[in-house]
């Protein structure tokens, strides 16, 4: 029952991220905006957890999914040529989501998150140019850029709204998982930029590391309702060296 | 420029403020933003903030806020810009995508559309951030738009006027909205100065797109006939997009296969054909009306700047 009503928080979330991005042109041209679903996961804990979840926070959570999408939009832009009107429409496509953000943060209006937010927008653009020069030169650096890329939005949010208890579940889950997916991902060249620049040395130490510190944090979270530890296990549990 | 004479000093702090907003961790961030800010422009829309808070209450440093603010939004649009168009050059200077790559110049934009939010989010008036989303929004709309149109030969006037609506008049429009709006001035100021930022807007944009023309290579820091090359009709292809002998130039263009003399023949041939008068007749005519709206302004040195300006975007040639 709990799952299922997770799922259902999940995809209502994901429903009104995607509604509030519409734009029929993008629609047709690039198609639907990329919306990660596990990021919506971690944003949501405190409402799956049962936290108090207000009309505003709803709001601002779907202004973060935009500003997610918007980076993901802009991170599909071919690194030489953009040649085609598909392509010219995703570079577009990117920066109506962040428009959309920003629309969505002004209408509550929350001053204060549109500062916190936009300072962590262009620290994540700053790490994203530095990796896209050369990889970070050790695991801690590498788990500290990927934590700010990952998950930098996500816990700004969490720590704006109280909610500060959940980030070293995001600021370790979130890495993790895109460790993982980046290594399979690199073994086919199937990414390019700064994700090409993952060297494999680094990220299997990072990897371990984080597996350790997610293990600590999911036994910390004694907040967290067991069908959630459950699901951050499940989510997690292929990519520990010790399953937690 | 002589008309920037009156406010110079706050011109300059304007432009030590951008400097500073763009400072980063990222060295090729920090060289890109810098390259950007260095290489010019005309800064119309902080000029635009100064002299529209000039009739309510003058505080430079919040005017700087939102000053700062539209000019990043500007830049982060044309660092895209380049990527969509596949430019290499921009105001003389190497694009960043040209310079770097594709991506570098995505982040690069983000990050200055970033300090641009940052800038503005220091001023607490809910209309001044209800009013910049939707301008963005209208802004990215209006690119979506010309995307939509390019290499259509079947558009009117008066989609292309929709277009600049869009693409550059709203920015002025609400640059001096904004400024008007920071500054806490009577509404119906407000009113006003945001149909004079539209009609000079309006305007502004019809003479870079006849400049895009008559100017050479050098003036322009790229190709002159840029917008024609990359399937954009503007209002003087509009007026001769129909003429049987300028058709082939037409459809070279967008094919990529026009050689650099028979651009050259191109050019001429749109230069001796009437248009630009007609372009530049129409450009006027949005002049006139923004003059209309500033004699409806109170008197002062605000008011006489604008009026320099509007005989500025006349005559301009850069």
């Amino acid at each position: 029952m709990e799952t299922k009503q997770m799922k259902m928080n999940i995809e209502n979330y994901m429903n009104e991220v995607k509604y509030a991005l519409r734009e029929p042109i993008l629609e047709r041209d690039v198609g639907e905006p990329p919306i990660d679903a596990l990021k919506s996961f971690f944003l949501l804990l405190p409402l799956l957890n049962g936290e108090k979840w207000t009309e505003q926070l709803n709001t601002t959570a779907v202004a973060v999914g935009a500003v997610h999408a918007a980076f993901d939009a802009h991170d599909m832009i071919d690194l030489t040529k953009v040649d085609n009107k598909q392509q010219q429409l995703t570079v577009l496509s990117g920066d109506h989501y962040s428009g959309i953000h920003y629309r969505l943060l002004a209408s509550i209006p929350d001053f204060d998150f549109i500062r916190t937010l936009s300072q962590t927008i262009g620290q994540i653009n700053e790490v994203k140019t530095i990796f896209h020069e050369g990889a970070p030169d050790s695991p801690e650096k590498l788990i500290k850029a990927i934590r700010k890329i990952e998950g930098g939005c996500i816990t700004e949010f969490l720590n704006v709204f109280d909610f500060s208890r959940y980030t070293s579940l995001v600021n370790t889950a979130l890495p993790l998982l895109w460790l993982h997916s980046t290594t399979e991902l690199n073994k086919t060249g199937q990414v390019d930029g700064f994700r090409a620049n993952l060297k494999d040395v680094d990220a299997q130490q990072a990897i371990r590391i984080l597996s350790t510190e997610l293990q600590e944090a999911v036994e910390e979270a004694s907040f967290l309702m067991p069908f959630l530890q459950s699901a951050i296990r499940q989510l997690t549990i292929p990519l520990l060296e010790n399953p937690i | 420029m002589s008309i920037y004479a009156d406010f110079r000093k706050d011109l300059e702090y304007i432009e030590k403020e951008l400097e500073r907003s763009v400072d980063s961790s990222s060295p090729i961030i920090r060289q890109a933003a810098l390259h950007l800010l260095r290489a010019g422009g005309k800064r119309i829309r902080p000029i635009f903030v100064i002299l529209a808070s000039k009739f309510g209450h003058y505080a430079l440093e919040d005017v700087a806020k939102v000053a700062v603010s539209l000019e990043l939004v500007h830049m982060a649009s044309l660092v895209h810009d380049d990527v969509i168009d596949d430019s290499d050059m921009r105001r003389g200077f190497e694009t960043v995508k040209a310079k770097w790559d594709n991506r570098i110049a995505m982040y690069t934009g983000d990050f200055i559309f970033s300090r641009a939010l940052s800038s503005i989010g220091e001023i607490e008036i809910p209309a001044v951030h209800q009013l910049l989303a939707e301008t963005m929004l209208e802004i990215c709309k209006g690119e979506i738009i010309q995307i939509e149109h390019q290499r259509k030969t079947d558009q009117t006037v008066r989609d292309y006027l929709r277009r600049i609506k869009r693409k550059t008049a709203l920015l002025l429009s609400s640059s001096c909205e904004l400024g008007a709006l920071g500054a806490t001035a009577n509404p119906s100021i407000v009113r006003k100065l945001r149909r004079f930022g539209y009609f000079a807007g309006m305007s502004f944009q019809i003479v870079d797109d006849i400049l895009d023309i008559i100017s050479t290579d050098e003036e322009l820091g790229k190709p002159a006939g840029s917008d024609l090359l990359n399937g954009h009709l503007t209002l003087p292809i509009l007026f001769i997009k129909d003429d049987a002998e300028f058709r082939p130039f037409m459809e070279h263009s967008f094919a990529g296969t026009l050689s650099e003399s028979t651009r050259d023949e191109m050019l001429l041939y749109i230069r001796n054909s009437g248009a630009i008068q007609k372009a530049q007749a129409v450009s006027d005519l949005y002049l006139r009306k923004a003059l209309g709206e500033i004699k409806t302004l109170p008197d002062g040195d605000a008011k006489r700047a604008l009026t320099q300006i509007v005989a500025f975007i006349s005559k301009r040639n850069y």
